[in-house]
């Protein structure tokens, strides 16, 4: 494939398969929680220990159901490294005299698309800069313990 | 004395399943006068409007205006400036907890998270319910 065609063609099909992967989640995210609620509604013709046990079960799918945000955002991550390699192929293909200019590009158009890229374009009224970088992999990201000793510390 | 459970409590994120989760969460805990917001300005409106919040539940990452942004609108703002603030976010760093504490925030909460820990900090900052 040339440079074109992954400029063209092959990323803005990964943002649109990335972009229909969230949807899908969120859909069935909404679905999930839509029949807990209805469940939730029935606790109340149960047996109090029935109720109770289904209260805790439901508390752990609402808990669990917080993988749509993290996944939406990762998403966003993602959508990010594809511009950025989107903006070399075509800094690769100007410098070779391939380029077609920028505006009219595929990936061009697909980057302007997306909200995340709001603050890129300069027009992000509240920047806060180095700080707005989504859910950190599992291996990297503090525990919600190592941010409570965080906040102990820096309450003292 | 225990916390009124019936207080007006102000959730704000930009991801409507997760408002929904928030919700359902704390109604688990008893708390069911809830309204939602989208971002940090819809929010601001919202707290400005003259209704008394015992609490904000906050986002960080959204736009136009983020949840640092809505805690430093809040707190420099002489009516909402003693107004209890959670952040719940997936931003994990030391630089973003400092900024929030700086901030003025109550306490923060890491995504993904469980409703024990959204008690646990509900209790430290509004007291027992």
């Amino acid at each position: 494939m040339t440079e074109n065609g992954i400029r063209e063609d092959l990323l803005p099909e990964a943002a649109r398969e990335l972009d229909a992967m969230a949807s899908v989640a969120e859909e069935a995210a909404e679905r999930i929680l839509t029949a807990v609620e209805k469940i939730d509604e029935l606790r109340e013709g149960m047996p109090e220990a029935v109720s109770e046990a289904v209260g805790e079960a439901i508390i752990e799918i609402f808990e669990a159901c917080g993988f749509q945000d993290l996944t939406g955002q990762r998403v966003g991550r993602i959508h990010k490294t594809l511009n950025g390699v989107a903006d070399r192929v075509e800094a690769v293909m100007a410098h070779t005299g391939h380029g077609h200019g920028g505006a009219s590009s595929g990936a061009k158009r697909n980057r302007d698309k997306h909200p995340e890229n709001v603050e890129e374009s300069g027009s992000e009224p509240f920047s806060e800069e180095g700080l707005l970088n989504g859910p950190q992999l599992p291996s990297d990201a503090k525990t919600q313990e190592e941010i409570d000793a965080l906040m102990d510390q820096l309450n003292k | 004395m225990a916390v009124d459970k019936g207080m007006r409590v102000l959730i704000v994120d930009d991801y409507k399943t997760m408002l929904r989760i928030i919700r359902n969460l704390l109604k688990q805990l008893g708390f069911n006068n809830v309204d939602e917001a989208s971002d940090g300005s819809a929010a601001l409106q919202m707290l400005r409007r003259g209704d008394e919040y015992g609490l904000v539940i906050s986002d960080w990452n959204m736009e136009p205006m983020t949840g640092l942004q809505l805690l430093k609108e809040v707190r420099a703002d002489s009516k909402l400036k003693s107004t209890p603030f959670i952040m719940v976010t997936a931003e994990s760093k030391t630089e973003n907890v400092v900024a929030a504490k700086q901030a003025g925030v109550n306490n923060y909460i890491v995504k993904p998270f469980n409703a024990e820990t959204l008690k646990t900090k509900m209790t430290a900052v509004i007291g027992a319910f």
